[in-house]
């Protein structure tokens, strides 16, 4: 806009710099940018984190729980203490691995590393599993992470063992 | 507060249950996502319910604060 088409109260009453300090303003801002839009944006925010939990529960309300099938993992004596084995519990889809830690445990976890799904290996040495693609690392004994990225638990699968075999015979994904 | 019918506060007041609703979601769609990768489906309903509930809360408090915003 020229000087001649600004109103009068818009136009510059001296060239001196310091008095020219309202120049930086801009009025579309102002319109834009203020509490009434603030308070209208803050409650459209609410409504859509709301309504970001509805498809969690469609998808959840389609879901099948486990079905507790009895599948066997491995001869107790082909896996020796601080060796592991993998195996796929409850379906093909769902790899897991069984540990028989160096004190003499058995475990087995879903071997998915929470963080992005990467396959997770067990490390004799720390007797620990890890995680390559981020250094994640699982506690043994509990699933649980301990270093790096993931954040929720391994899922246990729980074991049974009959006559020197061993079984998988159920799963949880939440556990202690 | 005074009840007369329909609920009298102060623009601030709506404004503050707008705030609280928007925290309520942001924890509860973080719950929300937590119990669905851990299998929780009962917590995701009863996350998902809190939330609806906080929507409704927040959209009566922005028609009320509107109200009164722009009843001048």
């Amino acid at each position: 806009m020229s000087e001649q088409g600004k109103k009068k109260r818009q136009r510059e009453e001296t060239e001196h710099d310091m008095m020219n300090l309202i120049e930086n303003l801009k009025r579309g801002d102002d319109v834009k940018y203020n509490r009434r839009a603030f308070i209208k944006s803050m409650t459209g925010a609410t409504v859509a984190l709301g309504l970001a939990t509805i498809p969690f529960q469609i998808v959840s309300a389609n879901k099948k729980a486990d079905k507790d099938a009895r599948v066997k993992i491995a001869e107790l004596a082909s896996l020796p203490k601080g060796n592991s084995v993998n195996f796929s519990y409850p379906t093909e889809a769902d790899t897991a691995i069984l540990v028989h830690t160096v004190e003499g445990e058995l475990v087995a976890y879903n071997n998915k590393c929470t963080h992005l799904q990467c396959p997770v290996f067990y490390e004799k040495e720390r007797d620990i599993l890890v995680c390559p693609c981020h250094r994640g690392f699982f506690n043994i004994k509990t699933g649980h992470p301990m270093e790096g990225p993931p954040q929720r638990e391994l899922p246990l699968i729980e074991l049974e063992v009959a006559g020197g075999v061993v079984y998988a015979v159920g799963r949880k994904y939440r556990h202690e | 507060m005074r009840l007369e019918g329909s609920i009298v506060m102060s623009k601030r007041g709506w404004v503050i249950i707008i705030i609280t609703s928007l925290i309520v979601n942001v924890i509860s769609l973080q719950h929300t996502i937590e119990a669905y990768y851990g299998r929780e489906y009962d917590a995701v309903r009863t996350c998902m319910i809190v939330s609806m509930v906080s929507v409704i809360v927040a959209l009566a408090a922005y028609f009320n604060w509107k109200k009164l915003e722009y009843n001048k």
